[in-house]
């Protein structure tokens, strides 16, 4: 598994990678059981501290998108579409906060707001097309 | 501990090799030559024995100066070794050097064969230990400076001293204790020769004791 | 299994400083980061646990083993990289190894040489010909090669190029996959230990101010912009402070409490931002700072 982390970001590494990891899951990029690194490899492997990733593997287990068997590592959780579903929702809301309330403070209302998600849509949704 | 004295003599062994050549070549020269036939033979070997002397000192400087400004008591004492070891390879060396060139001037004195008698072998006997216990002295006053403060230092010379002034009175006055005439004429007596040993031998064991009782080995 | 290593009240007295009581331990797998001013006592502490130095009084154990200087089988399990670097100068880098693996059992001589290739350090220099950067490097696999459980480095990167300083970094993290070892690093460049440490120790005038998970410091210290008309308030875990007018600039130790505050304050226009392990080890040294202005 190979993460993109920088100490460049205005996210911390640990949220990096929480991130990153929950993105990949609820994608279904990684199938319910595969098996993640151990912490001590992921450390290794990404040069961040044990803990770093002791504590990212953890706020993922809480999350209940991967779980834990002893002597035997860390496994992504099984999920149900739906639930896969709120989860992202939620995701969403919680990421997409806090430039809607920077849009509105500089002026732009709801409907110049929705007009511009739309836009993005579309063209994600042209690039899709393209690719087929 | 031997792993230290070998590394040591392999280190120096230019220096080592150079003045035990020198004390070799100057004896064969003085053998091959007329000093013999023209001076007393005790003259002769105090001769050859001084420019020996001189080339030894020569070398327990290079060999100390050279360890001083390399940090080798830092470089040793990081190593896996009892400290008390680390002190007693310290002075085997020294031991080790002095008994070397004890050798060569027994062997000097033994060529030259005139003069050759039992008052001879103890005042050579005595003269080495004499010698070694004055570099002890130098060694202990070097580890003293290792504990944080002067103190100690000052207590060792201040000792010294009046152990200097002592006999210096003692000399003058002419009311030389029995035990100390007899060491000063030049100390060609068992006695003599035995007390120097000894007082050689004490100072190897308290350089050992200050050396494993320093505060720091940061030099 | 026991502690890499634990000082319980160790103390160094000197003319004009004084280092402890200092209770410091580090358990194994753990990186420990020793953050610290010039003359704070880093070295002295790093000194003391290297059997260079002998405390005034205290105790060390590593691996649980009485640092005793008579009894040395604990330093079997220590590598020290220290602030200066000792070598037998005319020797040759390779013979200075050589010299050293006759001392440690668990030595590697392939380990060595294959560190020596990844660091582009020419052993068959002689030590003292070697620049400050390449007797660094001679110092690092000195400590490496004799595969040690607690790794105890001063400064270690001082005169490393980029290049070697990454391998360096790499070589660290290799070693902490097994889990059993421990490194001790001080340093004062802390962007090298900013993702390595997993914890980290402030000291400053010989005592420990703070000792924390680096991730403690990273995901909950942040700068908070915000504007508010009122002043003279006192906001909860600020650190710091900069006013101009009504624009404030905070730096939160506990970021979720200070915005929480400001939200029932009914602040403005916040946001924050990260800050790195540098300029969080800047604040925790210096102390809060409060600059007003208009």
């Amino acid at each position: 598994m190979l993460l993109n982390l920088t100490d460049l970001s205005s996210e911390s590494l640990q949220s990096q990678i929480i991130r990153q990891i929950r993105a990949k899951i609820l994608s279904g990029e990684l199938a319910a059981e595969t098996d993640l690194p151990s912490i001590r490899e992921f450390a290794r492997d990404h040069h961040v501290s044990v803990i770093t990733v002791q504590r990212a593997y953890e706020a993922l287990l809480r999350e209940g998108l991967i779980h834990s068997r002893r002597g035997k590592g860390f496994f992504v959780s099984e999920l149900r579409e739906n639930e896969k579903y709120k989860m992202a929702k939620q995701r969403l809301r919680e990421t997409i906060e806090p430039p809607l309330m920077a849009a509105a403070e500089e002026g732009l209302s709801s409907k110049d707001i929705i007009e511009t998600v739309n836009l993005i849509l579309r063209q994600k949704g042209k690039k899709a097309e393209q690719e087929k | 501990m031997w792993k230290v004295l070998k590394a040591e003599f392999r280190y120096h062994k230019t220096a080592i090799t150079a003045t035990y050549a020198i004390g070799v070549l100057f004896l064969i020269a003085t053998l091959l030559s007329d000093i013999m036939k023209r001076m007393d033979s005790p003259m002769a070997t105090w001769s050859w024995m001084s420019v020996v002397t001189s080339a030894y000192i020569f070398l327990l400087i290079h060999i100390g100066s050279h360890d001083d400004t390399e940090k080798r008591d830092r470089l040793h004492s990081l190593l896996p070794i009892p400290r008390q070891k680390l002190g007693m390879a310290r002075m085997a060396l020294l031991l080790l050097f002095q008994t070397g060139f004890g050798i060569i001037g027994l062997i000097g004195v033994m060529a030259v064969g005139k003069g050759l008698d039992r008052g001879f072998l103890y005042y050579m006997l005595s003269s080495n230990a004499f010698f070694f216990l004055t570099v002890a002295l130098i060694a202990i006053y070097l580890d003293l400076g290792h504990f944080g403060r002067n103190t100690y230092r000052r207590i060792f010379i201040g000792l010294l001293a009046l152990l200097l002034i002592l006999i210096i009175c003692l000399t003058i006055s002419g009311n030389i204790i029995s035990g100390l005439e007899y060491i000063f004429e030049p100390y060609t007596t068992p006695a003599g020769a035995a007390i120097f040993v000894l007082l050689a031998a004490g100072l190897f064991y308290l350089d050992v004791v200050v050396f494993t009782r320093r505060k720091s080995y940061l030099a | 299994m026991s502690k890499a290593f634990e000082f319980k009240n160790l103390i160094k007295t000197y003319p004009d400083f004084q280092l402890g009581p200092l209770n410091l331990d580090l358990a194994p797998g753990i990186v420990l980061g020793f953050v610290g001013p010039n003359g704070s006592g880093k070295s002295t502490t790093m000194h003391c646990l290297a059997g260079l130095v002998r405390p005034d009084s205290g105790s060390m154990e590593i691996y649980g083993r009485e640092n005793d200087l008579n009894d040395p089988a604990w330093k079997f399990d220590i590598g020290y990289v220290g602030d200066i670097h000792v070598f037998y100068e005319s020797w040759s880098g390779e013979r200075n190894l050589q010299f050293l693996a006759q001392f440690y059992p668990n030595w590697s001589h392939e380990f060595a040489a294959k560190l020596a290739k990844r660091l582009d350090l020419p052993l068959q220099k002689k030590a003292k010909e070697l620049s400050t950067g390449n007797r660094a490097k001679l110092a690092i696999i000195a400590a490496l090669a004799r595969a040690p459980k607690l790794l105890i480095l001063d400064e270690p990167t001082a005169g490393l190029d980029p290049v070697a300083r990454a391998e360096f970094q790499d070589v660290l993290f290799e070693l902490m996959v097994d889990g059993e070892r421990a490194i001790f690093y001080s340093t004062h460049i802390l962007p090298e230990i900013s993702r390595l440490a997993d914890e980290l120790a402030f000291l400053q005038n010989g005592r420990i101010v703070l000792r924390t998970a680096k991730d403690d410091l990273t995901e909950k210290w942040r700068k908070i912009t915000f504007r508010l008309s009122r002043n003279n308030l006192k906001f909860e875990s600020v650190v710091s402070h900069q006013r101009e007018g009504n624009d404030y600039q905070v730096i939160s130790s506990d970021f979720e409490a200070t915005l929480r505050q400001l939200h029932e304050l009914g602040v403005e226009n916040v946001q924050h931002s990260r800050l790195s392990v540098d300029e969080i080890a800047v604040q925790i040294l210096k102390g809060g700072k409060n600059v007003e202005s208009a």
